[in-house]
């Protein structure tokens, strides 16, 4: 059934009886002030407002309800899966602490971070930025966490992480970028 | 047959706003229906009156500018800014509204205004409570205590401050 047929028939008189599940469906869900407010969204709508919400609402709205937690179950496993495929690790060096990376869509030719680290792991990414994670010699212990800006090809050092923390807690990682706030 | 260069929507609640095809082509729904011939009569459209009016004005105010973007007029420029900066702080504050909106931009198939009140919602329920968005949503919580015990162990963290 096409859009201007559905519209056309929700164009009934206000005597006629829906028929249609359809269409009933439809109008229900659009249909607003007869009854002061419905205050219920289609899911497709809701789910655009989630993806929107910073990593820690999202976590705590998983307490909402057995939908809300299905579907950020999900938006979080989707986030990862797509984070992860837009880079490729072409080959890391210990000897010179480097990591060769590649970027996918992006023409540009492999970029390189390097640092005094013992190791370097591509954690996330997300549309602008990859989040790496360095792990540091004994000496001077944490892990240090770089961002990577796709757009100004710039390396920015985040405040490390103390190693008492990696070592006596569960952490993640994870990488929004937040497309309101202006730099 | 001559084509018209409006438009005529007719609310839920019968209220005729005729405006330019150039305008309301922002909507898919709308766009479809012109590129199809279905558009010569009224359309009717399940959207109250006051939610229709405020749509169509975004869509103006969004023509207006897209057609202005190589001006640089400065003083439209902040106009402009003004407008959509009264439209986000009336939206926030009324919650009927935004819902409303947000049920008629995903009807009428806008993106753009749909991403907009999205955002806004977003931003809103942001700092909420679990218990404050089932009371803004209208949500039943349908989890067992064990249920929710088990979401809270996994994320501890997400709810404290």
């Amino acid at each position: 059934m096409t859009e201007t047929i559905i519209l056309q028939g929700n164009a009934m008189d206000e005597n006629v009886e829906a028929t249609v599940t359809e269409l009933a469906q439809r109008s229900s869900e659009t249909e607003i002030g007869k009854e002061g407010c419905r205050r219920y969204l289609p899911q497709d709508i809701v789910h655009n407002i989630l993806a929107r919400l910073p990593a820690k609402s999202m976590l705590r709205f998983k307490t909402v309800c057995k939908n809300w937690r299905d579907m950020i179950t999900e938006l979080d496993a989707i986030g990862v899966q797509q984070s992860m495929s837009k880079v490729t690790i072409i080959y890391r060096t210990n000897e010179s602490k480097s990591l060769f990376f590649k970027l996918k869509n992006k023409d540009r030719e492999n970029c390189c971070l390097s640092l005094e680290a013992d190791y370097i792991w591509a954690k996330k990414a997300c549309d602008k930025f990859v989040l790496f994670s360095c792990q540091f010699p004994a000496s001077c212990a944490g892990i240090q966490l770089v961002v990577y800006d796709t757009i100004t090809d710039r390396f920015r050092q985040l405040p490390k992480i103390p190693f008492y923390i990696v070592a006596t807690s569960f952490y993640d990682l994870s990488l929004v970028y937040d497309a309101s706030a202006k730099t | 047959m001559a084509t018209t260069s409006t438009v005529k929507l007719r609310s839920g609640d019968n209220e005729v706003f005729e405006v330019e095809k150039q305008v309301m082509i922002q909507s898919g729904t709308i766009r479809n229906m012109i590129e199809d011939d279905a558009a010569d009569g009224e359309i009717p459209l399940q959207i109250s009156s006051r939610n229709l009016a405020k749509v169509v004005e975004w869509c103006k105010c969004m023509q207006h500018r897209d057609r202005n973007n190589n001006n640089d007029n400065k003083e439209e420029e902040e106009e402009e800014e003004e407008w959509e900066k009264k439209f986000d702080e009336e939206v926030s504050e009324d919650k009927d509204l935004h819902f409303g909106l947000l049920l008629a931009a995903n009807y009428l198939e806008i993106p753009a205004l749909l991403h907009r009140l999205c955002q806004l919602a977003a931003d809103i329920v942001k700092g909420k409570t679990p218990e404050e968005i089932r009371r803004t949503f209208n949500i039943k919580k349908d989890f067992t205590p064990e249920e929710e015990e088990a979401v809270m162990d996994e994320h501890g963290w997400a709810f404290h401050d």
